[in-house]
């Protein structure tokens, strides 16, 4: 049973507004998924129907094989928005209420709030900690039992710089023990620094699924030019590694893919006999692939 | 079941405001019952009307003491009301601190969850019974004319009839927080319809009245015979309960089943 989670044909509308619209995905076993939107394309309202608190209009999805149940979201470790406790409880009396609802070990308290940094203050009150300690408390809940999966709804949303770097690390950290996450976020840069696969979501809708590298690496730009722009423009548009090639004034511009560097064109220019006065390569950036992705989908 | 329970109490045990309420709750009744003997003998002393010395030897006599103390502890727009509130601010925090959605996002069941307060309420019931149980022992033993085992024992099923009442007031309660789900307004909502009740009691035909909810589980247990009225005015034959009937407790249980399933409806189809 290599599917954790199925998605199909997923509905849910809030009056007029379509908040997710006929999704469907799968989530295979191992793997980090990133699902990146932007704000209000649907990612909590996803999630908050895969973990059973809000009720979707039609479609229907599957957790490990099964019809969704109380049972399944046992395996699950999840946050939700924000961090949500009992304000007048200790950090530790509050993971005891999960261990119960989860049937787990209360032994494994300790563990879960020393991965989190956070077993010295076990006897804190929720209502005191930072923001930080909060969303750290939360990831330790989430951990609790060792789940299969582990949902992330904007983990570092609200956190500071150095609380931004430690969430990252520690689920980074925590894939690489072969569980499966789904973290949702509207920052690309935190879905490709943490994530193998992304599914990209804009007013409910799927733009994208696949891997991160193949979805958002897509190709950086050169601008080319020579003595016979026209033999150049001839040789490029040959090359395998070359695409999307245009004369643009006394230059030419073009894709390349990111994996071949200006090296290898050179050097197949070079043997088409053809020397060029200018040749530079311009990294296109993540955050304004992002934005055109989103762009060419309005 | 146990499980429920002990998330339950998980709750309550570091919750503050939950444990004054139900100390503010167990003094109030212990004031009123322990109170209510020299109250009497003060009223007796002042008015100098022998037949309130007759009202108080009759009124905690054995077996009639359990018909009599259950009747004030379970008098509308009462002392039980306070437990009404405790069970209103314990659900509605549940939604408002959206500890709900993290209890069924942890694993728990929209069933499970409502179970977990149903017991919550039948433990708070069996607290309070005891109360009055206990407090009727007392009253009982240190008042009473007649201590034989048979009359201490007797019409103690009102202990019975008080329990079911205050359950399903409790359930009343609850599902009017879970309906709501906000602290305040739920709690105007209950004294509202408190009130709200006896007018339409008032308005509609009589034979409407024993249906109304509230009056439904008032009539589990009426008005004691060891009524002042009655020693007042000897000749005035009154139609008093001497046990409890099960056409009362029928119209009752089948509130307690409409609550309760309305609750449960609206947590299974509602986003939490």
């Amino acid at each position: 049973m290599n599917t954790i989670l199925s998605i199909q044909n997923l509905n849910k509308r809030y009056g007029k507004i379509h908040a997710v619209n006929n999704l469907s995905f799968e989530i295979e076993k191992g793997n980090v998924y990133g699902i990146l939107g932007p704000n209000g394309s649907g990612k909590t309202t996803t999630l908050s129907i895969i973990l059973g608190v809000v009720k979707n209009n039609s479609g229907s999805f599957s957790w490990f094989g099964k019809p969704p149940s109380s049972e399944s979201r046992k395996q699950i470790g999840a946050i939700l928005e924000h961090p949500i406790f009992y304000p007048y409880m200790s950090a530790e009396s509050n993971l005891k209420i999960i261990a119960d609802i989860k049937g787990v070990d209360a032994n494994d308290i300790e563990r879960v709030l020393k991965t989190v940094e956070l077993y010295d203050r076990k006897d804190s009150r929720f209502k005191t900690f930072s923001y930080g300690m909060k969303q750290r408390l939360a990831i330790a809940g989430a951990l609790l039992g060792n789940p299969e999966v582990l949902i992330f709804d904007e983990p570092t949303n609200g956190l500071d710089p150095k609380g931004i770097a430690e969430i990252r690390e520690l689920i980074i950290d925590i894939a690489k023990q072969g569980i499966t996450i789904i973290l949702a976020s509207h920052l690309l840069d935190e879905v490709q620094k943490t994530c193998s696969h992304v599914l990209v979501l804009n007013k409910g809708n799927k733009l994208f699924a696949g891997k991160v590298d193949e979805v958002l690496n897509v190709a950086d730009t050169i601008e080319i030019a020579s003595d016979d722009n026209d033999k150049l423009q001839f040789t490029l548009q040959n090359i395998d590694f070359i695409s999307n090639v245009k004369s643009d004034g006394d230059i030419l511009t073009a894709n390349i893919k990111a994996e071949k560097t200006t090296y290898d064109l050179n050097m197949i220019l070079i043997k088409s006999e053809i020397i060029v006065t200018h040749l530079a390569r311009r990294k296109q950036s993540l955050e304004k692939q992002f934005l055109e992705l989103l762009n060419e989908n309005q | 079941m146990i499980r429920l329970l002990r998330i339950e109490f998980r709750k309550l045990k570091p919750y503050k405001a939950f444990w004054v309420m139900l100390i503010f709750y167990t003094v109030l009744l212990a004031i009123m019952v322990f109170g209510i003997p020299g109250l009497i003998d003060w009223v007796a002393e002042k008015s100098g009307d022998s037949k309130i010395r007759i009202f108080k030897a009759i009124v905690f006599n054995f077996p009639d003491i359990w018909q009599n103390i259950a009747f004030v502890a379970s008098l509308r727009i009462f002392i039980k009301m306070i437990l009404g509130l405790i069970v209103i601010v314990l659900i509605t925090n549940e939604f408002s601190n959206l500890t709900i959605r993290s209890n069924i996002i942890s694993g728990l069941s929209r069933g499970e969850f409502l179970t977990g307060k149903i017991l919550l309420l039948a433990a708070l019931t069996i607290f309070s019974t005891i109360i009055i149980f206990l407090s009727g022992l007392y009253l009982g033993f240190t008042n009473s004319s007649s201590k034989d085992i048979s009359d201490v024992f007797g019409k103690m099923s009102f202990l019975g009839g008080y329990f079911i009442e205050l359950f399903i007031f409790l359930a009343f309660a609850l599902f009017i927080g879970i309906l709501f789900r906000k602290t305040g307004f739920s709690i105007i909502i209950l004294f509202a319809y408190s009130i709200i009740e006896l007018i339409l009691d008032y308005k509609l035909p009589d034979s409407f009245s024993p249906y109304l909810p509230l009056n439904a589980m008032n009539n589990i247990i009426r008005s004691p015979n060891t009524s002042l009225i009655k020693l007042k005015s000897p000749g005035f034959n009154f139609d008093f309960q001497e046990a409890i009937s099960f056409a009362d407790v029928g119209i009752a249980l089948v509130w307690v089943t409409i609550f309760i399933s309305l609750s449960y409806f609206l947590l299974k189809k509602r986003d939490i």
